[in-house]
C-alpha cells in the first residue's frame, strides 16, 4: 500500500501519553479520522502494514517491541524510506543517542516535555512532518 | 520558597541564545531548555551570535559552544564583553575539556561553564547560578506550567489552560490515572519482589505520566525512588515507595475533588 502522508500513528504503552498526543494533533488541525494509536511495536508495525500509514510518532521505552527495535525494523530492515520516524521520551536524549549511535539510525528525538506546549502546524508539525503539514495546509484551501 | 528574583525570571519570558554549529547539539538543547517553558534563539557560529547581538540583546544567558568554526567561543566572547550593550549578559562555555581548559575559559572572559554531556540537572545548574544569584545558587526554577498552583502537587490553572476547557481536562484526568493505577500495581508487585529492572521502568513511566500532568510531588517521589533502588539503599527504598503511593492517592483525592469525578476503580 503506498504510504498516506495524512495520516500518522501515535505509539505508546500509555492511554494518557497517546490521548494527550491527539489532543495536541487535533489542536494542531489533524482530522481525527486520520490519528491512529497503537501500544506497541508490533501493534505499531501491524497497523502500519494494514493503513499504510506514513508518519509515525513513537515512544522509546515499551514493554513489545520499543521504538528503536520499530525504527530498525522498518528504516534499516525494510529500508522504508517513504516513513517519517520520530521517537519522543522522558528519558535523557543523551541516553538515547548513545543508543541510536549503536543501531546507526539517524532520526529525530522529541522530549516528552514538548507535549505540555501547544503545538501549531508552522512550529512544530512542519518541523517533525513536512508531507502531513502540506496535506493540512491543502486541506484549508 | 522563590525569592522575588527567582518568581520573576522563572517564566516562559527568560530567552536564551545558543550558540552551536552542531544541528543536532542545537535541537537537544533547545529540548532541555524548553523543559522550562524557556524560549530558546540559536545561532550556529559566533559571527551569527554577533549579528543577532546587533539587533536584539534581551537575553538572559548565552549558552557558547567553544569549538566554533569561524571565529571561536571564546573569541565571540571577547566581543560580546567588549559591547556595552550586550557585555552584562552572562555567557557560560559548552565544553567537554578539562579543568585547566575551563579555568582558561573563566579566565578569557567566560562567566561559566557546562560540560556538554546534555545531561539537563547539571545545564540547569550552570545557568542558574546567573539566573538565580540572590539565591546563594540554591534557587532552582520550576517548569513554567507547574510555576503556579493552588494545590502543591498540581498547577490546575496550567492544565486548564493547556487543555482548554474542563470536559477535556476530566477526559485527560482520567485516563491519567487508568495508567497510573496500573504502573503504580506493576511497581508494587516489583519492590515486592525486588525486580530492581522492573522498579526502574515502573518509576520511569510514573515520571513521565506525571510530568505531563505537572504531578510535581509524585513525579519527584518516583525519581527519588529511582535514585534509591540505583544506590542499593533498600530500607530508604521501602519508605521512597510509599511516598510514592502517598503522592498518587493525595493527588487523586484532589482531583477528584477539583473535577467533580470519580475516579476510584474506573
Amino acid at each position: 500500500m503506498p504510504p498516506d502522508y495524512s495520516t500518522i500513528l501515535i505509539v505508546d504503552n500509555a492511554e494518557f501519553i497517546r490521548m494527550v498526543v491527539r489532543l495536541r494533533l487535533e489542536g494542531a488541525g489533524v482530522a481525527p479520522k486520520n490519528i491512529h494509536e497503537a501500544e506497541n511495536g508490533q501493534e505499531a508495525y501491524d497497523l502500519l502494514v494494514a493503513k499504510g500509514i506514513a508518519n509515525i510518532l513513537c515512544d522509546y521505552e515499551m514493554g513489545v517491541m520499543d521504538g528503536i527495535e520499530l525504527a530498525t525494523k522498518l528504516l534499516i530492515v525494510e529500508q522504508r524510506r517513504d516513513l517519517r520516524f520520530i521517537l519522543f521520551s522522558g528519558t535523557p536524549l543523551a541516553k538515547i543517542t548513545a543508543a541510536l549511535a549503536k543501531t546507526g539510525l539517524d532520526i529525530p528525538i522529541v522530549s516528552k516535555t514538548r507535549l505540555r506546549e501547544s503545538w501549531t502546524q508552522a512550529e512544530t508539525i512542519s518541523t517533525w512532518f513536512p508531507e502531513l503539514a502540506i496535506n493540512l495546509a491543502q486541506q484549508q484551501k | 520558597m522563590h525569592s522575588p528574583v527567582a518568581n520573576d525570571v522563572a517564566q516562559k519570558d527568560v530567552r536564551i541564545m545558543v550558540v552551536e554549529d552542531v544541528a543536532f547539539n542545537l535541537t537537544i538543547l533547545t529540548d532541555i531548555l524548553a523543559e522550562r517553558g524557556w524560549q530558546t534563539v540559536t545561532a550556529t557560529s559566533g559571527e551569527a551570535a554577533l549579528d543577532i547581538l546587533a539587533q536584539d540583546t534581551d537575553f538572559q544567558i548565552i549558552l557558547m559552544d567553544i569549538g566554533l568554526p569561524g571565529i571561536d567561543g571564546v573569541e565571540t566572547t571577547r566581543r560580546i564583553k567588549e559591547n556595552p550593550v550586550c557585555r552584562a549578559i552572562p555567557v557560560i562555555a559548552l565544553t567537554a575539556d578539562t579543568a585547566s581548559e575551563r579555568e582558561r575559559l573563566l579566565a578569557a572572559g567566560l562567566d561559566g561553564y557546562a560540560e556538554k554531556n546534555f545531561d539537563s540537572d547539571q545545564l540547569f545548574a550552570a545557568i542558574d547560578k546567573h539566573l538565580f544569584p540572590a539565591c546563594g545558587n540554591q534557587q532552582r526554577a520550576e517548569p513554567a506550567l507547574a510555576a503556579s498552583g493552588e494545590h502543591l502537587d498540581l498547577d490546575f490553572k496550567a492544565l486548564l489552560a493547556t487543555y482548554a476547557d474542563e470536559e477535556t481536562l476530566c477526559r485527560i484526568a482520567k485516563a491519567f490515572f487508568a495508567d497510573t493505577d496500573k504502573q503504580v500495581i506493576l511497581l508494587g508487585t516489583a519492590m515486592a519482589a525486588g525486580d530492581q529492572a522492573g522498579i526502574l521502568a515502573g518509576c520511569h513511566s510514573l515520571r513521565g505520566s506525571s510530568a505531563i500532568f505537572t504531578a510535581k510531588k509524585l513525579g519527584a517521589a518516583a525519581k527519588e525512588l529511582d535514585a534509591l533502588i540505583r544506590q542499593g539503599k533498600k530500607d530508604e527504598a521501602d519508605s521512597a515507595w510509599q511516598k510514592v503511593l502517598a503522592a498518587h492517592e493525595s493527588l487523586r483525592g484532589f482531583v477528584t475533588s477539583r473535577l467533580n469525578l470519580s475516579l476510584q476503580n474506573e
